[in-house]
């Protein structure tokens, strides 16, 4: 390898860097609150041009996009200006909707009129890092019909009822109950006797993934993959996962063979107990040959501690619409069109991250400078292509929106030639556009299986060690992604934030998400919380509401925002 | 009839001539005559033993051990000696250094302990001489206690008889004509613009030189000592001095080496140029003086106060890094030698900012791929096998693909 960090450095960088004092912790609350506000920011936005009708014209997501970037690029731009050489936007805003799960933020100058309707599910996920020290936030709202007016305030006839209306409950419930099970890393002797494996007292991975679970399960849901509890350490914030093989990774991961192994269960109580050969067992032991350095792969037997941050990200969707058995996996949507004869999502990737192992001398002039500035502004951190345009960030202030808009897709051109040459020499990644689809367990089990699991999809992002996405069936991700031809489209729930467990000040700073921003909208589901943990996690949740009981929980309080950003958005739509 | 050519003599008989072919005087001929020297009779011979002998008698051991040694030894012991010389003026110089310092009184006592503890064991006969010279330098009197003359005295003594040899030159007269001409000049700088015209006398440096005055009338002692301005000639008298100078084109300041600077330095004022440069490289150089030992050494002998008039910088003027010279002016001049090395263009050394620093060295995707160097040994053997095996298949194969017994076109079917 050609770039190397001495060890002495390493420690620095890996360690000291990440012990959390005075001001690690001002830091952290910072780019926390920087992101509390945008993803308030935004939501006002979508509530302002779908429920309350302010405008003619309601946004579309790329619109969006563009004001949340600028809107983070502002606020950042207030703080740590001299003191610091990197801050920034730790997460581009990408806004999903249904069966969108990841990486959906388009360009300002793409054609499609992403809006939504009534109904839809909505995610809004965003990050913002002041040196290193990254918040990252998502939040799924729900589109209502035009409501009714109350007291002079509009509001939703009535609740989301269905599938969507169930995931949004589980995922609520999975995430708090996670950041007051994270929070009891304080104090585990509190932790329910339930919880307490072999009566020992410590919050690990596995208890997180059984507590998670059984949420899911009690509401028909299923974890979907790509969800995780993580820690997030200086600079490795999950930004770069599936490229990176970060050393030390210590988290719960979902992926598509935890279903398997439910799916596996449930058939062998019932009937057929050969679908698991002896073959495909072996080749279950194999999974992590390629990655020799077993810390990179993620286990559950992790015991969280006091003085670490990490990053709850919890993605659900419910099996309410369908009747067969199945799973639920992600597909990734590319820009081209015509596949299978069928009329399909398409789009560009939009999200880019540098890749710093690879080195390549570039032949354009375009493609050295944009090499250049990317290194420089972002960092290891993804960015959109706009970010490179000199009119970003749009000034929201100023009346002439559109002129700047405009003056952006004109530099979008120039930027573009450059980028893909990055992209051919691999020197920046793009992060792929993924959607949620159902494979019913019928097609998976009857495929011819010729190659075996040695198939690897490149296109998809994976954590070391999981490159084989069902071990047990001996399915290779490459199959998989062949019988999505089959799978059904199903609309996915996101909530994502970021918890400090403070080991100095004894407390738990939830630097993004909570009460303030994330507010699970108005929703009702016919399923009521049950299985094994039902007890646990009702003593877990009470521990967290108030200091005295346990958890003491503080949440990072977005900054109040100005009436002028409201008007901003009022009179772009003027173009 | 039986004769000796080369010493032309006739002998009655063979045994006579036997006997004389087995001679010293015979072989002493031969040895002639392959030199195409006339043969030497028998008389002339045997005086040149007799001489030859009383020589050998003087110091015969020495002629033995002499006779065995080789070039190289020869070499050897020369340079040994040479080397010998040298410490000792060393020792000298030093001797008088801490004779002096010992008057000031600010010498370490243990310093000199050490000194007078090793000195007088070595060379007792040396440590008298020291004592004279010091004693000497210091009151600048003649001692002539002792009987037998030593190195020191016969040295003052010579000086004594140029000092008696020596004429009064003023630096308003021209150095070179003579004194019959009568080249007396009202100022100091028209003699300089005469000898410049008529001799071409040219002062190195004049935009720094502040004293010339004093220039011109060390060059005139110089002269009327009797010794060449450019050359370490020296003559009887002024006189054949500027005959020597004259006839050679001697009429010259050298001002090359660093030592023909140092000779005039102090006339000289360098401190405008360096100016900016810290006075701490001074220091550090003075502490590398061991490594150059050979030149300090030569200083020494010199002259001490010569290195102590010397402004610091002006040795600093030039740093050197190994085979790099570093100008005062942060220029790098590099050797020719290293032409190769600096003439490669290579790649900018990546810097690293904090967080492409985090993400690398938590990075280990990277460190997967490395391989042991036998296990790719193995592997290689391996390939290249296969490859051999695969070649050989196709050979085989190669014979039987054209073997259909009959023409088909494949256009007309």
């Amino acid at each position: 390898m050609q770039l190397a960090v001495q060890q002495e450095d390493a420690d620095i960088l890996l360690k000291e860097k990440n012990v959390l004092d005075e001001s690690v912790l001002d830091k952290y609350r910072v780019s926390g609150q920087i992101a509390q506000t945008a993803l308030q920011y935004i939501i006002s936005l979508i509530n302002d041009s779908y429920h309350l009708s302010k405008q003619e014209t309601p946004l579309t997501v790329q619109e969006l996009c563009i004001l949340g970037d600028s809107f983070l690029s502002k606020l950042l731009s207030r703080v740590y200006n001299n003191v610091i050489r990197e801050k920034g936007i730790a997460q581009p805003t990408t806004i999903e909707v249904n069966e969108l799960i990841a990486g959906f933020a388009p360009e300002i100058d793409d054609e499609g009129a992403y809006t939504f309707t009534a109904g839809d599910v909505v995610t809004v996920s965003l990050g913002a890092q002041i040196d290193g020290y990254t918040s990252t936030v998502a939040h799924t709202i729900v589109i209502y019909p035009a409501g009714v007016e109350i007291n002079n305030e509009v509001k939703p006839n009535g609740p989301l009822l269905g599938s969507k209306a169930d995931a949004i409950c589980a995922t609520h419930i999975a995430t708090e109950t996670v950041v007051a099970l994270l929070g009891l890393a304080l104090s585990p002797e509190k932790l329910p006797a339930q919880l307490k494996v072999n009566g020992s007292a410590a919050v690990t991975g596995g208890q997180i993934r059984a507590v998670v679970d059984s949420i899911a399960d009690s509401f028909n849901c299923v974890v979907l993959p790509g969800s995780k509890v993580r820690r997030v350490r200086r600079f490795l914030a999950g930004q770069a996962e599936g490229i990176v093989a970060e050393r030390d990774f210590k988290g719960t991961v979902w992926d598509e063979s935890h279903q398997e192994q439910k799916l596996l269960q449930k058939s062998t109580i019932s009937s057929s107990t050969d679908l698991i050969t002896s073959e495909n067992n072996t080749s279950n032991n194999n999974t992590g040959t390629s990655t020799q350095n077993s810390s990179a792969i993620p286990t559950d037997d992790f015991v969280i501690l006091a003085g670490e941050v990490y990053q709850v990200d919890i993605r659900m969707a419910s099996l309410g619409e369908f009747e067969e058995a199945g799973l639920i996996t992600t597909d990734e949507v590319d820009h081209f069109t015509g596949k299978n004869n069928k009329d399909e999502f398409n789009c560009k990737s939009t999200i880019h991250i540098r890749d710093f192992a690879i080195t390549h001398h570039l032949k354009l002039k375009t493609s050295r400078r944009l090499l250049g500035e990317v290194d420089k502004r972002f960092s290891v951190y993804p960015f959109k292509l706009a970010y490179t345009c000199r009119s970003f960030p749009i000034k929201l202030e100023s009346d002439n929106l559109a002129e700047q808009i405009a003056q952006i897709k004109q530099e979008l051109k120039t930027n573009k030639l450059g980028l893909s040459e990055l992209a051919n020499r691999h020197l920046i990644n793009s992060k792929p556009i993924q959607v949620t689809k159902f494979i019913p367990l019928d097609k998976i089990l009857l495929t011819a299986n010729p190659t075996g699991n040695r198939g690897i999809d490149m296109t998809k992002p994976v954590l070391p060690g999981m490159e084989v996405p069902l071990p047990n069936l001996g399915v290779s991700s490459l199959m998989l992604r062949g019988l999505l031809k089959h799978g059904k489209p199903v609309a996915n729930v996101r909530e994502s934030s970021t918890v400090l467990i403070n080991n100095v000040g004894n407390e738990v700073i939830r630097l993004t998400g909570g009460s303030k921003t994330s507010t699970p909208s108005w929703v009702h589901s016919q399923y009521k919380l049950a299985g094994p943990y039902v007890e646990a996690i009702e003593q877990i949740v009470q521990l967290s509401k108030d200091k005295r009981f346990g958890i003491k929980v503080k949440e990072c309080q977005p900054y109040k925002l100005s009436q002028t950003v409201g008007q901003a958005a009022e009179s772009m739509q003027l173009d | 009839m039986f004769t000796c050519n080369t010493c032309s003599l006739t002998f009655p008989t063979a045994e006579d001539q036997r006997i004389h072919m087995k001679s010293e005087w015979h072989r002493y001929n031969l040895k002639r005559r392959v030199a195409q020297l006339p043969a030497i009779d028998e008389d002339l011979f045997n005086t040149k033993v007799a001489s030859l002998t009383i020589e050998d008698s003087e110091e015969p051991a020495k002629k033995k051990g002499e006779k065995q040694v080789t070039k190289k030894e020869q070499r050897r012991r020369e340079k040994e000696a040479l080397q010998e010389k040298k410490r000792e003026i060393l020792e000298t110089a030093k001797r008088t250094m801490l004779a002096q310092m010992r008057e000031n009184g600010t010498i370490i006592p243990q310093y000199t302990k050490q000194e007078e503890s090793s000195v007088p064991e070595t060379k007792p006969e040396q440590e008298t001489t020291v004592e004279q010279e010091v004693v000497s330098k210091d009151a600048s009197v003649e001692q002539p206690e002792n009987k037998e003359l030593t190195a020191e005295e016969e040295e003052q003594k010579l000086i004594d008889e140029k000092m008696a040899n020596k004429i009064e030159i003023t630096p308003t007269t021209c150095l070179f004509s003579h004194p019959k001409y009568n080249k007396v000049f009202a100022t100091v700088d028209e003699n300089i613009e005469h000898m410049w015209k008529n001799f071409g006398l040219y002062i190195p440096e004049q935009s720094y030189l502040v004293d010339k005055e004093g220039l011109l009338s060390y060059l005139a002692e110089k002269v009327s000592f009797g010794f060449c301005i450019a050359c370490n000639y020296q003559g009887r008298n002024a006189e054949a001095a500027r005959e020597h100078m004259k006839q050679k084109r001697h009429m010259r300041i050298p001002y090359e080496t660093e030592d023909e600077k140092l000779e005039i330095s102090q006339f000289y004022d360098f401190s405008s140029t360096y100016d900016n440069v810290p006075a701490t490289n001074a220091v550090a150089t003075e502490g590398n003086d061991e490594d150059w030992e050979d030149v300090s050494e030569e200083e020494g002998a010199e002259g001490d106060d010569d290195e102590d008039d010397l402004p610091p910088a002006e040795q600093d003027a030039i740093y050197q890094n190994g085979h790099e010279l570093i100008l005062p002016s942060g220029v790098v001049v590099g050797h020719r030698s290293m032409a190769r090395y600096y003439r490669q263009n290579l790649a900018p050394e990546r810097i690293l900012s904090e967080g492409q620093g985090t993400v690398i060295a938590a990075e280990t995707r990277h460190m997967l791929n490395v391989k042991d160097r036998e296990v790719l040994a193995t592997q290689k053997r391996a390939w290249s096998r296969e490859k051999k095996r695969d070649d050989i298949n196709d050979r085989r194969a190669a014979k039987f693909v054209n073997n259909q017994p009959y023409y088909r076109d494949q256009l007309l079917q």
